[in-house]
């Protein structure tokens, strides 16, 4: 029947028993109760805090065990169950997020990363002033029963099994900073071995020096030093008290002798480890040791499954070299060096300790002094106030299973290269507030290292550190900074690791930015422009079209006969002479002519179809500048309206309208006595352009009110029985303007009837005007001198065209005769620069 | 006495006829004094033109004296002119944006439906027509005559419409034209439009000659009066 001792009073009591027979307390661990809790704390998840206080009485055996694996009462245990690496789960549970959430044995710890003296608890400063003491004193409380030990106070492993240093290689702390599971740990391998003390950093030469000043059985020094009550907590003294009797004697020879270094004292905390590290590198191979350190397992490790099972032993391999963390191998490795047969098979099993080391630990001498202490508050809460952290107390009962399941795997050990990592390291490393191992592994190395745990790494390089395999949870406690790449965004979205929050440190959960979603590498977009070969033609064309219009086309400046100003006076004088002489002189030397255009025929034939007395629209739309064109043009025309007794009204779209017909009355139509108002009425200015126009032709009555004298327009004799624009006999619009007169055909177009529309127009309006004849819209036309001209010669009756006839034909002449001789003076000019090209050329 | 303004008015058109003819030995102060006094007369005529015979009678006559509908029918071009006034005002420049767009609007309507209706479809059934033979022999013109002027008009036409096509396609060696045949049709429409822009040359130098010729008569007239 297998003995259990009790947590409390640390008396064996039957294994069967649920209370201790002697105090009555709890034999099982109080995570019992958390047994329903079968859920594992998944990577990420913050473990909820707890108080835990009440778990301190109750913490697992295997802790005291570690302490004392080698004093055990179970002789079968091996040395490579008592090397089992603590680190990963001891570690695990010392990942405080914040320094409030630090369990007391990780007080001193975070206490020293703030080089805060104050701030180191009690115990640990007593501790840590007991430092120096000599390996007696140091290696008692190795001995010492577990009873009244805080439980808190103790390294919870990731494996049951007590570890014990091996080797040399040990992990430099400084001085004064290790926690208290380490330095308890520390204080089981009291007996490190001898390492060169200029090449160890100061923790390590003083635990050399205590260690040399160990005897050989350890076991007095333990007593020894657990009896510096003014050095350890009150706790550890009770331990050491209870432990001290308790310690197996068949471990003490195991323990090689401390082989001291002059003037080099071993830390209390080696001291006490490095006697259980003796007897399994001596002894036993690993596989037979299993089983016996398996009994020292915590329910709650035994119960853990088999995957998450963190350091089982490897069968295959030796066990001090799997199961031994490394700083614990390269301590063996030291000891390697005694001439002693156990140190030399501890010096066999150091290489395959090295090749266990995982890379996280050979990165840490790189790693750790970047990583200032100050960052590790950051990481997740893992522990309770009381040591005992949350994912420890929710653990699932799964103890049977560790116990089924063999030794498979080794735990990592922190293996430091002493020749590297240089004791500012070392302060860096354990400045932070979780360990480093833990701090750098990441979930890859851990598969890495998971398929590369059973073959030994290359010895060459005693920095290349064997990755560990760690269970989910302890991944997921482990610190951000060590998780989460420098660069994130330079990888790919599975590898995105979020920094904070309850998913700290975990990849691929949670998307880069918040409403962002998974980004991507930006993709990379050439600078230079993708054109085609057509489209790089038509910019080309586009360039030459365009630099084409920006050149300035010289000028081709024909050689001038004469200066522009003498030719300008030149041409001026002649058309003065020609037009003058004939005006001043009132010839009539030129013959009108015997034949009239068809439109001036038309106006004649629709004016000779009015009725008598008819009512006549006439729309003087034209401007001073060309009165006395339009007045010889439409002064026949109106006499011949006159001729024919027409009431005449007229209107204008032009401010001026109205007195040129005033005018044109006055100076042309005088004879004929027509009087305002009675026979003729002047509606005036009609606005509005051609809204005007198609208003008027609308309603004429409700377009113009009055006449130009300030009578009723609509009550006046020639607007007697008009009301719309089709009651008018006639409709003549006077216009120089083709504008004007297109306006008048297009909005009066719907609403003349039968009128007729008569066009006299200018000289200068007749091209475009014309064609409205020819389509028939317009029913005459008289355009200019010529028409007006013409329709005298029709009417018999000379006027104004016929006055001015000789001398519109002699200026009409004489810009025939200029345009002939300017165009033959320009080709002479031309073939001359031609031909002065031409004799240039030759 | 009625003598007396003919002759002052006929000095001043005498004197202001010279200063406009002074423009034959270049731009000089007594052109563009003439200029300047014609803008300043014409201006200040066309206000009380505008006065006298639009907005007196038309608009303040009624709204003053008129009966209550015309009243409110005429407030509405009342806001609008005075909206318009303020296009006068930069900082209120907008309110009279409305009226604007009012008279705008109208004025672009009415265009375009005269335009449509009074010139597009009436000279595109005149071009049509113009091969109506039938209403050639009633008009006692010969089907040739008949035919070819119609052709004449139908090859002007085209030829013109034709000139204002500037699509161009890509042929070897890089250069871009129009077609062979459109460009010879394209040549064909630059002699119709040569011949157009000569015509309203030849009217427009005729307008201007009959212009001079009356000046001219004036001038000879007035100094004959002496």
């Amino acid at each position: 029947m297998a003995v259990i001792r009790c947590p409390v009073c640390g008396k064996p009591n039957p294994d069967d028993l649920e209370l201790c027979q002697h105090c009555d307390s709890s034999l099982k661990p109080t995570t019992a109760e958390l047994d329903g809790v079968s859920e594992m704390i998944r990577p990420g998840e913050a473990p909820t805090k707890k108080v835990t206080a009440e778990l301190e009485q109750t913490l697992p055996a295997w802790l005291r065990g570690a302490r004392k694996s080698d004093q055990t009462e179970d002789k079968e245990e091996t040395p490579s169950d008592a090397l089992s690496p603590p680190p990963q789960k001891s570690v695990s549970i010392e990942e405080p997020a914040a320094e409030e959430d630090l369990p007391n044995w990780l007080d001193g710890l975070e206490a020293e990363a703030e080089s805060d003296e104050e701030e180191v608890p009690d115990w640990l400063a007593n501790l840590q002033t007991e430092t120096p003491v000599s390996a007696e004193e140091t290696a008692e409380p190795e001995d010492e029963p577990d009873e009244g030990r805080p439980a808190v106070d103790e390294p919870i492993t990731a494996t049951s099994e007590p570890v014990a240093p091996r080797t040399g290689e040990l992990i430099a702390t400084p001085e004064g900073e290790l926690p208290g599971w380490l330095a308890d740990l520390q204080a089981e391998s009291g007996e490190a071995a001898e390492t060169p003390g200029e090449d160890l950093p100061d923790l390590i030469v003083e635990s050399e020096q205590q260690a040399a000043e160990l005897p050989a059985d350890s076991e007095p020094a333990a007593a020894e030093t657990a009896g510096t009550e003014k050095g350890l907590p009150d706790w550890l003294a009770k331990l050491s008290a209870e432990e001290g009797p308790g310690a197996p004697p068949a471990e003490e020879p195991s323990r090689p002798a401390p082989a001291s270094t002059p003037g080099e004292e071993l830390p209390d905390w080696l001291s006490a480890e490095t006697p259980a590290a003796a007897p399994p590198q001596e002894h036993e191979p690993e596989p037979a040791a299993a089983q016996p350190a398996q009994e020292e397992l915590p329910d709650w490790i035994s119960r853990l499954p088999a995957d998450e099972t963190p350091a089982g032993a490897k069968t295959e391999q030796p066990a001090e070299a799997e199961a031994a963390p490394d700083w614990l191998s390269g301590q063996g490795e030291s000891e390697a060096a005694q001439p002693s047969a156990p140190v030399e098979s501890a010096a066999e099993s150091a290489s395959p300790a090295d090749n266990a080391a995982p890379d996280w630990l050979s990165r840490m001498s790189d790693v750790s002094p970047e990583m200032p202490a100050q960052d590790a508050p950051e990481q997740p809460a893992a522990a309770s106030d009381d040591g005992v952290p949350d994912w420890l107390s929710s653990l699932p009962a799964v103890e049977q299973n560790i116990e089924q399941q063999p030794a498979k795997e080794s735990t990592p050990a922190l293996i430091l290269d002493e020749e590297t990592i240089s004791e500012d390291d070392m302060d860096a490393i354990f400045s932070m507030e979780m360990p480093d191992w833990l701090s750098t592994l990441s979930p890859e190395e851990k598969e890495a290292t998971a398929g590369e745990g059973e073959t030994p790494a290359p010895e060459e390089s005693p920095a290349s550190l064997e990755s560990a395999e760690l269970p989910s949870w302890v991944q997921a406690m482990r610190p951000v900074e060590s998780v989460v790449p420098e660069s994130p965004g330079n990888e790919d979205i599975e590898h995105v690791i979020a920094r904070e929050g309850p998913l700290a440190g975990l990849n691929g959960i949670l998307p880069v930015g918040p409403g962002i979603g998974p980004f991507n590498k930006a993709q990379a977009h050439s600078i230079k422009l993708q054109v085609s070969e057509s489209q790089q033609s038509s910019a080309a064309l586009l360039e030459k079209m365009l630099s084409t219009e920006s050149e300035p086309r010289p000028l081709s400046t024909p050689p001038q006969v004469l200066p522009a100003r003498v030719l300008r006076w030149v041409i001026a004088l002649l058309m003065f002479l020609a037009v003058g002489a004939s005006t001043f002189a009132g010839t009539r030397m030129t013959p009108l002519a015997s034949l009239y255009p068809p439109e001036v025929g038309a106006v004649k034939d629709v004016i000779n179809s009015l009725p008598d007395n008819a009512p006549v629209l006439l729309v003087f739309d034209y401007e001073p500048g060309f009165a006395g064109e339009l007045e010889a043009a439409a002064a026949p025309v109106v006499d011949h309206l006159m001729l024919r007794g027409e009431r005449l009204t007229i209107l204008s779209t032009s401010p001026t309208g109205a007195a040129l017909a005033e005018r044109f009355l006055r100076n042309t139509q005088a004879d004929h006595g027509y009087q305002s108002g009675q026979q003729y009425v002047n509606l005036g200015y009609l606005p509005g352009g051609s809204s005007g126009v198609l208003s008027f032709a609308m309603l004429p009555p409700a377009a113009t009110h009055e006449t130009i004298d300030g009578l009723p327009a609509w009550d006046t004799p020639p607007l007697q029985g008009v009301s719309s624009l089709a009651d008018f006999a006639a409709l003549v619009v006077l216009t120089d303007s083709m504008e004007s007169g297109r306006t008048w055909i297009e909005q009066t177009s719907g609403y003349l009837d039968d009128t007729p529309l008569l066009m006299v127009v200018s000289a200068q309006a007749e091209p475009v005007i014309h064609p409205y004849y020819e389509s028939g819209q317009v029913d005459g036309m008289v355009s200019g001198l010529s028409g007006g001209a013409a329709y005298e010669q029709i009417n018999g009756r000379p006027g104004l065209g016929r006055q001015y006839w000789d001398a519109y034909s002699i200026g009409l002449f004489m810009a025939e005769i200029l345009i002939a001789v300017g165009g033959v003076l320009n080709l002479v000019a031309a073939w001359r620069a031609r031909q002065t090209q031409q004799t240039d050329e030759d | 006495m009625s003598v007396a303004p003919d002759l002052i008015s006929g000095f001043i058109a005498f004197i202001l006829t010279l200063l406009v003819f002074s423009y034959l030995l270049g731009d000089n102060p007594f052109f563009r004094a003439a200029i300047y006094l014609f803008v300043g007369v014409s201006a200040g005529y066309i206000a009380a033109v505008a006065w006298y015979q639009v907005l007196w009678p038309e608009l303040i006559s009624p709204l003053l004296f008129g009966s209550p509908g015309e009243r409110i029918l005429l407030t509405i071009p009342l806001v609008l002119g005075l909206l318009l006034l303020t296009k006068i005002i930069p900082p209120l420049s907008k309110i009279g944006t409305p009226a604007v767009a009012f008279l705008v609007g109208v004025g672009a309507a009415i265009a375009v439906g005269g335009a449509v209706l009074g010139t597009i479809f009436p000279q595109t059934g005149a071009t049509i027509n113009a091969f109506d033979l039938q209403a050639a022999a009633a008009q006692d013109v010969s089907p040739a005559e008949q035919i070819f002027g119609a052709s004449i008009l139908l090859v002007g036409t085209i030829s013109t419409l034709v000139y204002f096509q500037f699509g161009a396609r890509r042929f070897s060696g890089e250069t871009i034209r129009r077609s062979r045949l459109v460009e010879g049709i394209a040549l064909v429409g630059r002699i119709f439009i040569a011949i157009t822009f000569g015509v309203l040359f030849a009217g427009v130098y005729a307008a201007a000659l009959t212009a001079l010729i009356e000046r001219l008569t004036f001038l000879w007239t007035y100094l004959g009066s002496f």
